[in-house]
């Protein structure tokens, strides 16, 4: 996607040389920002982000980005992003955002380019650390694991305002285009290895009511979206797959896994009132996934994820959050009663409980130390075998913004 | 006796209802440049034009200034035009800055650095510590 930001640049030079032919060299009026985040985390028993049970420093997170009003109307922008968290260890920078922005009026605008998705609350603003008081945000709604797929997409978003009198105002977004996944990197070549992701298509929408009382937003969003995944099996388990007959003597290990579709909806409520805070949203995440090969049968998920948040600013240095934030695997076998889905009952399962202390040093600079109660294994039976079934997560992380 | 007082409270409230907050060094005045004919603006839409939501009014596209957070005026202003606290405006502009949707109205240091702004931008909008003299700025009422 290196021509997305050839592009922008050309369209800035080429408006910066249309002004220089007129009055000398004239460069857009360009706001740059940044942030730069480190931090370190541990947990007991489970790896959740990486190897997070031996304890890490690998957190880490940076973006810089630029924007202008080419007119009064048509802004750009773009951002580039790059994460050492984990297994997300993908140092370089990469295209975070990068799009054009014509807001025509209060109740119609149009970005074209990659945008961020909106879902749920936050989606838009997952990774601005500074804007919110936790670490983490609720992680059975926003998954730190998912936080590369369901970022952004590359295509076209139209948002606006429609004024309803007396009764506040409807806020919108819709959006359709192609997910842009960046692939892990570092895979491990003993392991099976995801080394293509194909995005056949993402579309969906937001929709929230102002009402017309300070501070609070009710609402919803809904996406629909299909991927290939190609992905090359362990030499051990093409091995076992040929020896069981699944698949022919000839097979490569070479396997497609499809999701078709991902059909995720979001129903959303916050209200802020003087310094408190407070956030409560439901979701439900079906998908369809095939193989093929047929290596695995093809499989139906239904999740079910929600939390509740409360977040209070004790005063311009110090605020403090809470939530308690839930997420069954499948939400018509919630106890976990189907020992082939779920070896330990408790793999249907994460509610999780977490406090977060922030700490703003000024305007620029803030540290936050956070701790995470954990019933359930939801979160990583899908990558670790015979998880825990009670553990924490202990997470500190200072942030700088400019 | 009590309609008397009830005479009062509504011409008191008459007074704070006009172009300027009155009384107290956090009060502000409303100023927009002369080409924009209005005389006077709601509150909801000038939050909204603060808040970036709006980029119209009277035919001109906005642009809004502030005043640096040293002034009383601003911390006033935010509370009552905006309706946020300081750590809520922050947090909005953060997520508004690394989505890419936009950056915040700048600030002026100064009151007259805020009327240069409007003066220079037709759809020049900002406000002044009441009692600041407007220069060529029009002064306009806060419904």
């Amino acid at each position: 996607m290196k021509w997305w930001l050839i592009a922008t640049w050309i369209g800035w030079s080429a408006i910066a040389h249309a002004q220089a032919s007129d009055e000398g060299l004239a460069l857009p009026d360009v706001r740059v920002h940044g942030f730069v985040s480190e931090g370190g985390f541990l947990s007991t028993d489970n790896d959740y982000i990486g190897k997070s049970s031996r304890g890490t420093l690998e957190f880490f997170e940076a973006a810089i980005n630029a924007q202008t009003d080419l007119s009064d109307k048509l802004h750009v922008g773009l951002q580039l992003f790059s994460q050492d968290e984990g297994a997300q260890n993908d140092s370089t920078p990469r295209l975070d955002w990068g799009f054009l922005d014509y807001h025509w009026r209060r109740e119609l605008g149009i970005r074209a380019g990659r945008v961020r998705i909106p879902f749920g609350l936050y989606n838009e603003y997952i990774d601005i650390d500074s804007s919110r008081v936790p670490i983490l945000l609720p992680q059975s709604v926003y998954p730190l694991t998912e936080r590369t797929v369901l970022n952004s997409q590359t295509g076209f978003l139209v948002y606006g305002d429609l004024p309803l009198c007396h009764f506040g105002s409807l806020e919108y977004q819709a959006y359709g285009g192609e997910l842009s996944t960046p692939l892990a990197p570092g895979q491990d070549a003993n392991s099976s290895r995801l080394y293509q992701i194909d995005s056949k298509y993402i579309y969906g929408g937001q929709l929230f009511w102002h009402p017309p009382v300070d501070g609070l937003r009710v609402g919803g969003s809904w996406l629909r979206a299909g991927l290939d995944e190609y992905i090359n099996l362990a030499p051990a388990l093409t091995q076992l797959f040929i020896m069981e007959g699944v698949v022919p003597p000839t097979f490569d290990g070479n396997v497609i896994g499809s999701i078709r579709p991902a059909n995720f909806w979001i129903a959303s409520a916050e209200y802020m009132v003087d310094d408190w805070q407070f956030a409560a949203e439901y979701s439900r995440w079906f998908e369809r996934a095939r193989f093929d090969p047929v290596v695995l049968p093809a499989a139906t998920s239904d999740n079910e994820r929600f939390y509740g948040l409360a977040a209070y600013h004790i005063n311009d240095e110090l605020a403090a959050s809470a939530y308690y934030s839930v997420l069954y695997t499948d939400v018509n076998d919630r106890s976990g009663s189907n020992k082939m889905a779920f070896p330990s009952k408790y793999d249907a399962w994460s509610r999780d409980a977490a406090a977060t202390l922030r700490w703003d040093v000024n305007d620029h600079w803030l540290w936050k130390a956070e701790a995470h109660f954990i019933d359930g294994a939801a979160y990583v039976s899908a990558t670790q075998p015979m998880p825990a079934r009670y553990w924490g997560m202990f997470l500190v992380r200072t942030t700088v913004t400019f | 006796m009590m309609r008397r007082g009830l005479l009062l409270a509504l011409v008191l409230l008459a007074a704070g209802g006009g172009s300027s907050r009155a009384g107290g060094d956090d009060a502000y005045e409303i100023i927009v440049n002369p080409a924009v004919d209005v005389s006077e603006i709601d509150r909801d839409t000038l939050r909204d034009i603060y808040l970036k939501k709006v980029n119209e009014l009277d035919g001109h596209d906005t642009h809004p200034i502030g005043l640096a957070s040293k002034f009383p005026a601003a911390e006033r202003f935010i509370h009552d035009v905006l309706r946020k606290t300081p750590s809520q405006l922050k947090s909005y502009w953060n997520q508004q800055i690394f989505s890419g949707k936009g950056v915040p109205p700048p600030d002026a240091d100064s009151p007259s650095a805020a009327i240069d702004y409007v003066l220079d931008h037709e759809g020049g909008v900002g406000y002044l510590p009441a009692g600041t003299p407007p220069g060529k700025a029009k002064l306009v009422r806060l419904r």
